[in-house]
């Protein structure tokens, strides 16, 4: 009986709640980078917003259909920030890349329609490519590069990538379980296995190799 | 047909790795000298007649470490004549800011006006007050109303103290905890206590995706180090300049 009333009678009290969400105050979350600071004070306000969008966990007085919401602000928010910096600089390689690497987690949101995950990882490709030509030959751009591949089903060309950047000495564990992602996804599963333990060895960093210990456990 | 089509795509049963985010770049610092730089102080006179052997001794000295190429000097003007508390604040200023990375004193404990010779005490403290040089000296003079110091004496003495700051080659951070770093290798590689060393990082490059051609090295100064302990194999650097000082950064030693 319980689980016939319907979660908007449940939660009355809160006004919002049956009559939608309310409206998102874009204003809680103000636009603190502006013309006149410092490259490397917007750099850290940008990361400080990234970081926010990045995060997987609403803060605790969040109502979690507008956590999604939330963080599309803190993407903006920090495009905004990176983009002050490409404008004295426009080819600043970092900036450059965490404005690609914003479109990208974007790209990964639930809610987002296919279209629009296509359209951000077209937006992060843009990005990415402008940031390896203004830093040539970085690892680090380079493998975003082979990560939007991935997400976008090209794995021979994002295998070809993570096997480069391995080569080069470039070894992290988000290679390696990017590898095995594409390795799994081509019934390859013991050389998946294998990239994945390697992601767990290498341990750095240390968020994805979690991740990738997640895939081995039995 | 359905089932197919889902193994084709691999969406429904792989999921995806979570985005990580990008390594910050490495933070620089700003490189004073590549070279081990030293001031030289005047001399300190316990005979209470070497006059003004106090100062040409140490001129003649910053001539001749100049001339041998391995030790990089702080001009002797500022300290040439200064009150000695007066010329010990500015040389721990410019170790602070550091722009030297050591002190050259010396003491001249016997003049004999027979023998025509002074006894000098000689010394090289680094940063970290490490005493990478002490020896006594006996130089030569001549002349009648002015003492003149023989130039060769000390062009000897440099060429010691140059010897006592060894090239040694670029050492490997093995581990950071706080503001100490350990490194690779120890006097095996020619380190002693005292030596500076700048931190540098390597930028992270490919070889060229298109040509295959691998990248040139290149790297960014993101600190410096004093070393403080050393053993046969290993060694103990503290940080005096850098927040970015990582594991498996090199140490180009001064």
């Amino acid at each position: 009986m319980r689980g016939l009333i319907p979660w908007c009678m449940i939660v009355s009290l809160l006004p919002a709640a049956c009559g939608g969400l309310p409206p998102l105050r874009e204003a809680a979350y103000p636009i603190d980078c502006r013309p006149g600071l410092s490259a490397q004070e917007l750099l850290k306000r940008g990361d400080a917003h990234r970081d926010v969008m990045l995060s997987g966990t609403p803060p605790a007085n969040t109502v979690p259909e507008q956590w999604t919401p939330i963080r599309k602000i803190h993407a903006a928010r920090a495009r905004t920030c990176y983009q002050l910096v490409l404008d004295a600089k426009q080819d600043h390689a970092y900036a450059l890349m965490n404005s690609g690497f914003t479109h990208l987690v974007e790209s990964t949101y639930p809610e987002s329609t296919p279209e629009a995950r296509d359209l951000a990882l077209v937006s992060a490709t843009n990005f990415l490519q402008k940031a390896f030509d203004a830093e040539p030959l970085d690892a680090q751009s380079y493998y975003y590069l082979g990560e939007i591949a991935a997400r976008r089903g090209q794995c021979d060309k994002a295998l070809r990538i993570f096997q480069a950047l391995v080569t080069s000495g470039w070894s992290y564990s988000h290679v390696y379980a990017w590898t095995g992602y594409c390795q799994e996804l081509a019934g390859r599963s013991n050389d998946a296995k294998t990239s994945y333990q390697k992601a767990v060895t290498l341990s750095n960093p240390i968020g994805i190799a979690e991740w990738a210990r997640s895939r081995v456990a039995p | 047909m359905a089932i197919a089509g889902l193994l084709l795509c691999g969406c429904a049963s792989v999921p995806m790795p979570p985005p990580t985010t990008p390594f910050p770049p490495r933070t620089e610092v700003p490189v004073e000298s590549y070279h081990f730089r030293a001031a030289v102080m005047d001399f300190t006179d316990q005979t209470g007649r070497a006059g003004d052997l106090v100062k040409t001794i140490p001129d003649i000295l910053t001539t001749a470490l100049f001339k041998l190429n391995r030790i990089d000097l702080y001009q002797r003007e500022p300290l040439r004549g200064a009150p000695p508390q007066e010329a010990k604040t500015l040389v721990q200023n410019l170790m602070d800011k550091r722009v030297i990375d050591g002190v050259i004193t010396g003491t001249i404990t016997q003049l004999s006006g027979l023998e025509k010779q002074v006894v000098l005490e000689l010394r090289l403290i680094s940063r970290n007050q490490a005493v990478m040089y002490a020896e006594d000296h006996t130089l030569s003079f001549g002349g009648r109303r002015v003492m003149e110091i023989d130039r060769k004496d000390v062009f000897a003495v440099a060429q010691s103290v140059t010897a006592a700051v060894p090239p040694a080659k670029e050492i490997r951070i093995a581990n950071r905890v706080g503001g100490r770093v350990t490194l690779e290798r120890g006097a095996d590689a020619g380190l002693i206590a005292g030596m500076t060393g700048y931190v540098q990082a390597a930028l992270e490059k490919i070889a060229d995706p298109v040509t295959g051609e691998a990248p040139k090295p290149a790297y960014v100064i993101v600190g410096e180090i004093v070393i403080d302990q050393v053993t046969h194999d290993s060694a103990i650097g503290r940080i005096i300049a850098g927040d970015d000082i990582r594991a498996r950064d090199l140490v180009r030693l001064k």
